[in-house]
């Protein structure tokens, strides 16, 4: 039986209409398998396809040319493992999106909490502070370059002033991997406060009234009411902050280019590198990395369909 | 209200009290909200006054802030550095092809989700869905092989090719073609109205919030890709302007106001995009995030 959904809900419909509907299935179908068509190939091509071939790919080793040459196991994987840099790498990324997530999370939270407040201004408050969504990784990772640039850079032309002393934000492995996740955070705050806005706004008013009935001053209502209703969203937030930081590219490449000495090389970097960088073609190795990231992702997607589904219905 | 007469001391005594205190408390929201805009907005401006300013008055440092030297010496030499002209055509080329792209598969796959009666409906919709858990560069070496195979690389079609379809705009579509009244849509088809006509006059104008942020969340995205277009472009007249400006900034690192005009240049249609319809790019990515 072809029971799709909204079939499902045409049941309850009198009988003439199920009738009716009976009459041009056939015709009904012929056009959906023909109308699905193009989004099913373009999955195929470059979506299905691909993850099957990366995963081939990564078993396979490569030659000078960067072309695939002979089965060669788990032997790819064994080579980044057993590799100190890679380990290194891992944890990097590890950090990378552990920090970008806290950052992001707690810095909406400190910028989307006042901005639930009814006052004045309020709107013009809410736009400039989701603004920076209009910044693209690149446009904000070259303007983010020229501030801490070590010779002529904003930051350190203003630290000098007052008699501090320059500091190599992005030359130095001390600096480079903090200002790389500042950039990165900055880039997702407005989407952050976006989504928190929604949230909050989505309490329901008779709650937080009921709470201040009871006596609960702001503090109490927001960590006992608030903040508990909107978990979800905060989840939500910390997920795709941690995708979002596993795949980053843009910024480490623009403002550091993976180094100083790796400091900044993620996992993502990696693949680039190993794919495409200087005098590298090793795609098997890339294919590699490649897979490790796609059992990560799709861990982290898995997690997160898991729990929102049960918060979903609380 | 009996009893204020007799308790009227102490509920003025309740009652000013708040109001003072609101007062106060509004006054160190609206300081930590403007700290928070000086904070959060700084580079966006840092961006549009580089962009119009002399490199040598912005790097005085502090004094560069100040927007008294206003010119649009940088914008020219940004673009005869770079073809940012014809990097500008080239974004606008891939962000309309795909956008385009974008939209029509995800009206058609929903539309056949929805309305076609296939079998397997839910199967079908749930393979769509999990392409969202590939990540981009997981694929990303297989589709360059692809495309190089193709022979496509360093054209065009190459940039915007593998994104024409979007697991998140077809479930957009389908979320709000599912409201749809299934009496509406039987209807229009007893009384003669094909898929097309049904679609295009009845169906679109009730899901028109939803096309407006797919349309609008697609061609940001497709406008902001650096990773991909970076790899499939290498002449600088096919690039895409995200691309060129960061090229623009490895080479021209020490004009700082070169730069900023290229990241400007970059940023202002999106931020004008974004004034004129915020209301639907809110909704789109809420919708898209909460389901």
């Amino acid at each position: 039986m072809s029971v799709s959904i909204n079939a499902r809900r045409r049941v309850v419909i009198a009988p003439r209409r199920r009738l009716a509907a009976r009459s041009w299935r056939h015709a009904d179908r012929r056009v959906g398998i023909v109308l699905l068509a193009p989004a099913f190939a373009v999955f195929a091509v470059f979506v299905f396809y691909p993850l099957g071939k990366v995963v081939w790919l990564s078993m396979q080793g490569t030659d000078i040319f960067g072309q695939a040459a002979g089965f060669v196991g788990a032997k790819n994987f064994v080579t980044i493992f057993a590799d100190p840099e890679f380990g290194g790498t891992m944890l990097r990324t590890g950090a990378f999106c552990v920090a970008v997530v806290v950052g992001r999370i707690v810095l909406g939270l400190f910028i989307t909490i006042p901005l639930t407040v009814r006052l004045r201004g309020m709107p013009v408050f809410r736009a400039l502070l989701t603004s920076p969504l209009v910044v693209s990784v690149s446009a904000a990772s070259v303007a983010f370059a020229a501030m801490l640039s070590p010779g002529n850079g904003l930051v350190n032309s203003v630290i000098t002033r007052f008699g501090g002393a320059a500091v190599p934000w992005l030359t130095s492995t001390q600096w480079a991997f903090g200002s790389v996740i500042v950039v990165t955070v900055w880039g997702s705050l407005g989407f952050t406060v976006l989504l928190l806005l929604g949230a909050f706004g989505a309490i329901d008013h008779d709650v937080v009234e009921a709470a201040h009935l009871d006596g609960a001053g702001p503090v109490r209502t927001l960590w006992s009411i608030s903040l508990p209703l909107v978990t979800p969203t905060l989840f939500f937030i910390a997920v795709t902050g941690a995708v979002e930081a596993l795949t980053a590219f843009g910024q480490i490449q623009i403002l550091t280019g993976g180094g100083p000495a790796g400091a900044t090389t993620t996992l993502v970097y990696t693949i680039y590198q190993a794919a495409f960088g200087a005098g590298s073609a090793n795609f098997g190795i890339a294919a590699a990395v490649g897979v490790v990231l796609f059992v990560l992702v799709l861990a982290l997607s898995l997690v997160q369909f898991g729990v929102l589904e049960k918060r979903v219905n609380y | 209200m009996a009893a204020p007469t007799l308790l009227a001391p102490a509920l003025q005594m309740k009652r000013r009290r708040p109001a003072t205190r609101s007062r106060l408390r509004d006054a160190f929201l609206y300081a930590w909200l403007v700290a928070a805009v000086i904070v959060v907005c700084f580079p966006l401006y840092y961006i549009f006054e580089g962009a119009l300013t002399p490199t040598a008055w912005l790097d005085r440092g502090l004094e560069g802030l100040l927007p008294i030297h206003l010119t649009l010496d940088n914008v020219v030499r940004a673009t005869q550095v770079i073809p940012l002209g014809q990097q500008f055509a080239n974004s606008i080329v891939v962000t309309f092809s795909q956008t385009l792209l974008q939209v029509t598969i995800g009206i058609s796959a929903a539309y056949a989700l929805v309305f076609c009666g296939l079998r397997g409906t839910r199967a079908l919709f749930l393979v769509l869905l999990s392409s969202m858990m590939v990540p981009a560069e997981t694929t990303l070496i297989a589709n360059y092989l692809t495309i190089s195979s193709w022979h496509l690389i360093d054209t065009l079609p190459a940039v915007f090719l593998p994104f024409v379809a979007s697991a998140l705009s077809i479930f957009l579509f389908r979320q709000a073609f599912l409201s749809f009244p299934g009496e509406l849509r039987d209807a229009a088809l007893l009384d003669g109205a094909g898929h097309f006509r049904f679609i295009r006059s009845m169906l679109l104008p009730i899901a028109r919030p939803t096309l407006i942020s797919v349309t609008l969340v697609s061609a940001t995205a497709a406008w902001n890709g650096f990773f991909w277009p970076l790899l499939v472009t290498n002449s600088p007249e096919n690039r895409t302007v995200q691309v060129g400006i960061a090229q623009l900034s490895s080479a021209e690192a020490a004009d700082v106001g070169v730069v900023l005009a290229g990241a400007a240049m970059v940023t202002l249609p999106v931020l004008v995009v974004v004034l004129v319809a915020q209301r639907f790019l809110a909704g789109g990515i809420t919708a898209g995030a909460l389901k």
